[in-house]
């Protein structure tokens, strides 16, 4: 009686836990890499504000959006449950 | 949050076996449409009488404490959830310590499978499901008084098993002199 | 022994006692710190939209008197503000410049050198053109902010701010 019988002995290697681990160290990864580029970004952006050269505002800040963007997709894509 | 005084009711002998409990459950698409309450034979050879079977959202839940890899939690109401889909490693440890054979290892998902008092309906002021489709009110989700009002059995929470005590947030139905629930494992297990 | 052993503290089963936080939650925070900084990247990029060549219009202040400055003088004045030092320059008899006194490097104070003709940052041998601030060695980044100076008869007033 009960679930107990349920329990059939399965191979202990698991594939799909492994694939989760990795996929969430490889988008940590990628985002600590975008997240510095986005201060890089940043920091030239100020640069640039600071010694009245405007020519590199515009561009850093476009740079920085693509990063977001780029983030946002890949948290999304650990966070879509499969 | 779930509203303190609510609270849920099991009374085995007002089961009728009509499996509405079961069927309702398995069509909530958060546990992908397996029911997480099932129906038990007393004594098949003697009666039909059937018990429902869901979790006891245990004080001190045995389940929590035997798993290896911390995927079965407590939320602050006292619901204890089912395992985590990042965590679980589906070692059965749970299924194995449930006192009341109530976790579930499922193959297809690698996962262990249990019911959570459907905390996406409870915590939004909603009846769990087999509650709400039960036609006997032998599941009953509601405040003491008014269980205690309509009903003539009195609810109790404490089930002996040898030396331990385990006390459970779900409430089973009792004659009124019944203190607590000594379950007779061994006899159970002939 | 012990009443509860350490790994019962380090993963309790209530959610309220768990503290820990999970790589799915620091790698959101990451995402937010991400959107923060694009956020701040836009106001930066809106702020120089909204000026016009980097140039400031701050109140006319007299620094100075053509008089009591030779050629080849500098003096030390502030503007727009009491912790802004800036550097009056007379490089010939009727030519005046006035550039912020903190190099671009490291804020440190540069003096004029009239043998090289230069602005002269002594903490990390920084050199500035006189004639426009210019980095023309060194680890400066920027070009010194310069200041706007009118001369009215003999008065000389500061008038604004580039860079």
């Amino acid at each position: 009686m009960g679930y107990r019988e349920d329990r059939i002995a399965h191979t202990t290697d698991c594939k799909h836990c492994t694939n989760q681990m990795a996929s969430i160290y490889a988008v940590m990864l990628c985002v600590f890499i975008l997240l510095f580029l986005q201060f890089l970004m940043l920091t030239a952006a100020l640069e640039g504000y600071w010694g009245g050269k405007q020519l590199f505002v515009l561009p850093t800040a476009v740079a920085s959006g693509i990063c977001c963007a780029l983030a946002c997709k890949l948290i999304g894509y650990v966070l879509t449950p499969r | 949050m779930i509203d303190p005084q609510m609270e849920f009711f099991i009374d085995p002998s007002r089961c009728i076996g009509c499996q509405a409990c079961y069927h309702a459950c398995a069509e909530c698409e958060t546990h992908r449409g397996i029911s997480m309450i099932h129906l038990e034979y007393v004594d098949r050879t003697e009666s039909p009488q059937t018990v429902p079977v869901v979790c006891m959202h245990c004080e001190d839940p045995a389940c929590a404490k035997v798993c290896p890899a911390d995927a079965i939690k407590k939320t602050s109401d006292g619901v204890v959830q089912s395992a985590l889909k990042p965590r679980c490693i589906g070692c059965s440890n749970c299924v194995l310590a449930c006192p009341f054979g109530v976790p579930r290892y499922v193959m297809d998902f690698d996962q262990m499978m249990k019911c959570d008092m459907c905390y996406d309906r409870t915590s939004a002021g909603k009846r769990p499901m087999c509650a709400t489709v039960c036609p006997s009110g032998a599941l009953a989700y509601g405040s003491r008084d008014q269980i205690e009002r309509q009903r003539q059995m009195q609810a109790r929470n404490a089930f002996v098993f040898g030396p331990q005590i385990v006390r459970t947030k779900v409430q089973m139905m009792l004659p009124a002199e019944e203190g607590e629930l000594e379950m007779d494992v061994e006899a159970f297990m002939q | 022994m012990p009443d509860s052993p350490a790994w019962k503290d380090d993963f309790p089963i209530a959610w309220t006692d768990d503290h820990f936080v999970t790589r799915r939650e620091f790698t959101k925070s990451l995402v937010l710190v991400s959107c923060a900084t694009f956020a701040a990247n836009v106001a930066v990029s809106t702020l120089g939209a909204l000026q016009e060549s980097g140039q400031h219009r701050y109140p006319e202040t007299q620094v100075a008197n053509t008089t009591t400055l030779a050629v080849g003088g500098s003096r030390v004045f502030y503007y727009p503000g009491p912790h802004d030092p800036c550097l009056l320059v007379r490089i010939d008899s009727e030519s005046f410049v006035a550039f912020s006194q903190s190099c671009t490097h490291l804020g440190c104070p540069v003096h004029f050198q009239s043998e090289t003709r230069s602005l002269y940052c002594p903490c990390h041998e920084g050199f500035f053109s006189v004639e426009d601030g210019r980095v023309l060695a060194g680890p400066p980044p920027r070009p010194l902010a310069r200041i706007l100076i009118e001369k009215r008869g003999q008065e000389l007033w500061a008038t604004g701010k580039i860079g």
